[in-house]
């Protein structure tokens, strides 16, 4: 989650009035923010990616404002008609076919100011721009841009610009290859034949969204006016993005003029869209929902607070959104707003009435009782990843590498398929234990999951491994019977078995209603060896499966 | 409190009702010396017995002398040989007869000075006469005693060990010796054999109430011994499910490999949301994928995502992909197995939880692991509210031993409005970001066929724990190290 350090005097800036930093801490979180950290002179606060808007000390103070009642009602930004012209070629439709501008004059940007724009921008690419791709914003210093501009497509071995912070030019495809941000980017566009770009009347880039800014029209600490684009897929998240832009830089004191775009066919559209978008909802539902009986009045009063527009008729409220905001899509998100406008703090805990009866589930049930039985039998509990790998799930313990659930994209070689078995897991857990003090028993019930005809079977497990000087097969066999008698399971068989894992001639496959139900022997000295142990042992693996079935049934 | 050799001691000595050299006592109880030295030695300490040294004379057989004692005094030999032949036989008859001849004239000697018989001459003839069998004399006596080993002196007839001395029979020697006595104390002491172990022998004879059951240091170090036990994983888990179930609460279960429609889809999370993306999911290869089964649902979750279908949204927009939701993920969350559950089960009031596995693509650390356990608990009912997530939430906590809990607003992608907790930990003494939660959006419920409010939360297990238990790294709760699992001390 995004963070952001803020500071009691800039805020202060913003909202026009003193705060301090003790009462920042205590009420930012009612903002729907985490407070971090406090350090010195500053509260670092955690929001959430629905309210980008939070992403500077303005915006921040937009939402304090209300809160504080010294700022009520939708913050209103106005925007000069245009004067330049923005042209869109037809051919990056399929490429990267949205496109938003602006223009902002005689801004003033102290450093702060521009590290917070650089910030805004940044967490905008993060989130609504999900990493460049989905929407990705360029500002430039309009002085030294020749209007009218043209957002084009282009050639990637032939257009070529000096990218920012290099001093040389180089194609599109040179920057994709060499420059940092074309090596992090450049698979957004990587597969299209032509890439876009944005060059002036004179024919000079001045970006290759979503990649890189040219060096031509680099922010300097003297520039005043400036010129914005968004290139996007999605039309509302570009200009929405933009529109959180130009609210920071209305803040700021700068004046927003308009842009118009031009399409091939001669159609126009003018940015920002400033419209407010609006909601209706209604009393009973922000009531019910709340479990409150606010008033009217209340509601009105807590939707101001949250910087809406707000018209009542009766208890219906039609509600306009701030063009800032991004995360109102249904008129339920007006319910929270409201809760957090009245005050969470203020809504008093209540129990809910309905009358139910509790159960715990089959499986929990048996593993349960499972449990008690291994306890009572001396073994203690021990409790694996469910997540393993090929050499610790079958080469470690002599089995053969079988059909399993394998994961796609893990980051670990270690994290690479789901546990077929448990009794690896417990081998493995006796190795790293051999400086404890013997006899040592240990048991695990938990799920396993294989993989049978392209489907997923997932099985509830338990497992027991004893080992000491004496362990053995006879030793498990009891341990099985005991535990097996004690679950009311009776009457099962026992067969050769072969399974690797144990020594030839002492392990036994366990049949049950004449289905397999679990396996019990010495553990092969190949298996102790391999697992660096000196002393014998014999476990068993039990299928729970069937006695959960049972319980279901019940 | 005394050993069963050290009463055989005290016992012999009052049998004795004398001081008793250390020999004889070794001889009246069967003891070896240094057993009995030993016992004799913690008697003295106890004030019990006295020791004290003294000069003995011994007499002892001589080598001639244990011939004797075997066959008889030489005079005795003869006086029955004499009485074999009517009480009178020839000198020189006897002399033949009598098997020892080196002997024959001691015999006669001592037989005439006993005066067991007489020599008389019949018909010229010398012949010895004896009238009838003496009794043993006092000098035969003192052999007899002495066959079983040598003998204080003073405990035999002096004279007849001096004559007896005198024909090499006996042989008297000087030793120096302790004596052990009893004390005033060792008279009058009742005395119980000490016994470490209660043995089944001692409880069938009713020997014990004969023997005394030796004390203990009761403060001495005994060797650790550790119980099978549960891991305090599950301890905690079923103590958590156990508050549920006393709330009314039934535990539900779902699937650990799950279809992105499930995990995402089915929860309004957009296809682009960084959270499906794979570093922070796990993706399966081997199944990759499923069938989603039921189309209208599928159709109605497209919908929704798409344009907001009849739930009253804007939805995300874009284009949504059934392949994308096909894809198969290990969970990310359980707060699928409760909307899978809810589509089940439509009709109120619906109150489950879940307490289980999830998975997230991260580095482990010592805060944060791969897998982990989530709490989640569902109440779905015609009128419940935001107040009554609250209310469940405190009484929950308050079941863990948590009082003080504070809510604040917080954001989901499937709940609005919600909140998140903060709880004070006593046993960490600090606050802790607990437990998401909020009323399920329509967008999630909706297309499910949920007509009713749903109030949802669920958070991180683990990290409670952890406070529970004072450890600072998460991943010791996974290490399975049988020291740690051992000794762990979890305390509710």
């Amino acid at each position: 989650m995004p963070v952001i350090e803020v500071y009691p005097e800039r805020l202060s800036r913003f909202l026009g009035i003193d705060v301090g930093l003790k009462q920042l801490v205590e009420d930012l979180p009612w903002l729907g923010t985490d407070i971090e950290d406090v350090g010195e002179g500053f509260v670092k606060i955690e929001y959430n990616p629905n309210r980008p808007d939070f992403s500077s000390h303005a915006g921040i103070a937009r939402a304090y404002a209300g809160f504080l009642e010294i700022g009520l009602g939708y913050p209103e930004a106005v925007f000069s008609s245009p004067k330049i012209e923005f042209h869109f070629d037809s051919r990056l439709r399929g490429i990267r076919g949205v496109l938003c501008s602006a223009v902002v004059r005689n801004v003033e940007l102290a450093e702060e100011d521009l590290k917070e724009v650089i910030n805004v921008q940044e967490v905008l690419h993060q989130g609504i721009g999900r990493n460049r791709r989905k929407v990705s914003i360029g500002i430039h210093d309009l002085d030294k841009i020749r209007p009218p501009v043209y957002y084009m497509a282009a050639d990637p071995d032939v257009t070529s610009f000096k990218p920012l912070g290099i001093e040389r030019r180089m194609t599109l495809n040179e920057v994709l290859r060499e420059v940092d941000k074309g090596l992090e980017y450049g698979h957004i566009i990587r597969g299209f034949d032509k890439y876009p770009v944005i060059v002036d009347s004179s024919g000079e880039v001045l970006s290759f969204p979503p990649i890189i800014n040219s060096e031509l029209t680099r922010l300097t600490p003297e520039t005043r006016n400036l010129f914005i684009d968004v290139t996007a897929l999605d039309e509302y998240y570009a200009s929405r993005a933009l529109n959180i832009l130009l609210y920071v830089f209305k803040d700021m004191g700068g004046s927003i003029e308009a842009v118009k775009i031009i399409y091939d066919d001669g159609s126009e559209k003018t940015f920002p869209d400033f419209k407010l978008k609006t909601m209706s909802v209604e009393a009973g539902y922000i009531n019910s929902l709340l479990g409150e009986n606010l008033s009217n009045a209340e509601i009105y009063r807590s939707l101001l607070k949250c910087r809406f527009s707000v018209v009542n008729d009766g208890s219906v409220f039609k509600v306009g959104i701030p063009p800032y905001r991004v995360d109102i899509m249904h008129n339920v998100d007006l319910v929270e707003e409201v809760a957090i406008g009245y005050g969470l703090w203020r809504l008093t805990p209540t129990y809910p009435g309905a009358s139910t009866i509790g159960l715990k589930h089959p499986e929990t049930m048996v593993q349960d009782r499972a449990r008690l039985i291994m306890i009572g039998l001396g073994y203690t509990e021990v409790f694996n990843f469910l997540i393993t790998n090929e050499d610790q799930n079958y080469r470690m313990v002599r089995r053969p590498v079988g059909e399993r659930a394998r994961l796609a994209n893990s980051s670990s070689v270690e994290l690479t398929m789901l546990r077929d078995s448990l009794l690896p897991g417990l081998i493995r857990n006796l190795s790293s234990n051999k400086h404890e003090k013997y006899p040592q028993r240990i048991f695990e019930t938990g799920p396993i999951v294989r993989v049978s005809e392209g489907s997923v079977v997932t099985r509830v497990s338990l497992a027991g491994v004893s080992v000491h000087s004496s362990a053995s097969f006879s030793e498990a066999k009891s341990v099985v019977l005991s535990l097996l008698n004690n679950l009311c399971v009776e009457r099962v068989l026992f067969e050769k078995s072969e399974d690797p894992l144990f020594t030839p001639g002492r392990a036994a496959k366990i049949v049950f209603n004449s289905s397999p139900l679990g396996v019990v022997g010495e553990v092969h000295p190949e298996v102790l060896e391999l697992n660096g142990l000196e002393n014998p042992a014999a476990g068993f693996e039990i299928d729970l499966t069937p006695l959960v079935e049972k319980y279901s049934k019940r | 409190m005394e050993s069963r050799v050290e009463k055989d001691i005290v016992d012999a000595l009052r049998r004795a009702g004398r001081a008793l050299g250390f020999s004889e006592l070794c001889l009246l109880t069967g003891l070896n010396e240094s057993s009995a030295a030993s016992a004799v030695s913690s008697l003295s300490q106890k004030g019990l017995v006295s020791v004290s040294t003294r000069e003995t004379k011994y007499a002892r057989l001589t080598g001639e002398g244990e011939y004797h004692s075997r066959n008889g005094l030489p005079e005795r030999r003869l006086v029955k040989l004499v009485l074999e032949n009517r009480g009178v036989m020839a000198l020189e008859d006897a002399r033949k007869a009598y098997r020892d001849e080196s002997f024959f004239t001691i015999a006669l000697g001592w037989l005439r000075r006993k005066g067991w018989g007489s020599i008389r001459a019949v018909n010229g003839v010398p012949h010895i006469v004896v009238e009838k069998e003496p009794p043993e004399g006092v000098d035969e006596t003192v052999v007899r005693k002495l066959a079983s080993g040598p003998l204080d002196v003073s405990l035999l007839n002096t004279e007849a060990v001096k004559l007896l001395s005198g024909r090499g029979i006996v042989r008297v020697e000087e030793k120096v010796e302790r004596l052990v006595s009893l004390t005033e104390a060792g008279r009058l002491v009742e005395l119980k054999v000490a016994v470490t172990q209660l043995t089944p022998e001692l409880l069938r004879t009713g020997e014990w109430r004969n023997v005394e059951l030796k004390p203990y240091d009761v403060t001495a170090d005994v060797e650790p011994v550790y119980p099978g036990r549960l891991h305090p994983l599950t301890e905690f888990i079923k103590e958590v499910k156990e508050i549920f179930t006393e709330m009314g609460f039934t535990e539900a279960k779902g699937p650990l490999v799950e279809s992105c429609f499930w995990n995402f889809d089915a929860l309004f999370t957009p296809q682009d949301h960084p959270a499906r993306e794979m570093q922070d999911t796990f993706y399966l290869s081997n199944p990759s994928s499923t069938e989603l089964a039921d189309r209208q649902l599928v159709e109605r979750v497209r919908r929704t995502h798409e344009n907001g279908w009849e739930t009253g949204s804007t939805g995300w927009g874009g284009e949504w992909s059934e392949e994308a939701a096909k894809r198969l993920v290990l969970r990310t969350h359980t707060t699928c197995v409760s909307v899978r559950y809810l589509y089940e089960h439509k009709d109120p009031p619906v109150k489950i939880f879940s307490v289980d596995r999830v998975f997230r693509n991260e580095r482990v650390s010592f805060k944060s692991l791969a897998e982990f356990h989530q709490v989640e608990g569902i109440i779905m009912d015609r009128h419940v509210t935001l107040r009554d997530i609250k209310g469940v939430l405190t009484a929950f906590y308050k079941k863990l031993g948590l009082e003080k809990v504070q809510f604040w607003p917080s954001y989901f992608p499937y709940t609005e409005p919600s909140m998140n907790s903060v709880v004070y930990v006593p046993q960490a003494g600090r606050w802790l970001e607990l437990c998401g939660m909020g009323i399920f959006r329509p967008e999630v419920t909706k297309p499910l066929g949920i007509d009713y409010p749903v109030l949802a939360w669920g958070g991180g297990l683990e990290r409670l724990l952890m406070l529970k238990l004072g450890v600072t790294d998460i991943r010791i709760l996974y290490q399975n190290d049988l020291g740690w699992l051992r000794r762990v001390k979890l305390c509710l």
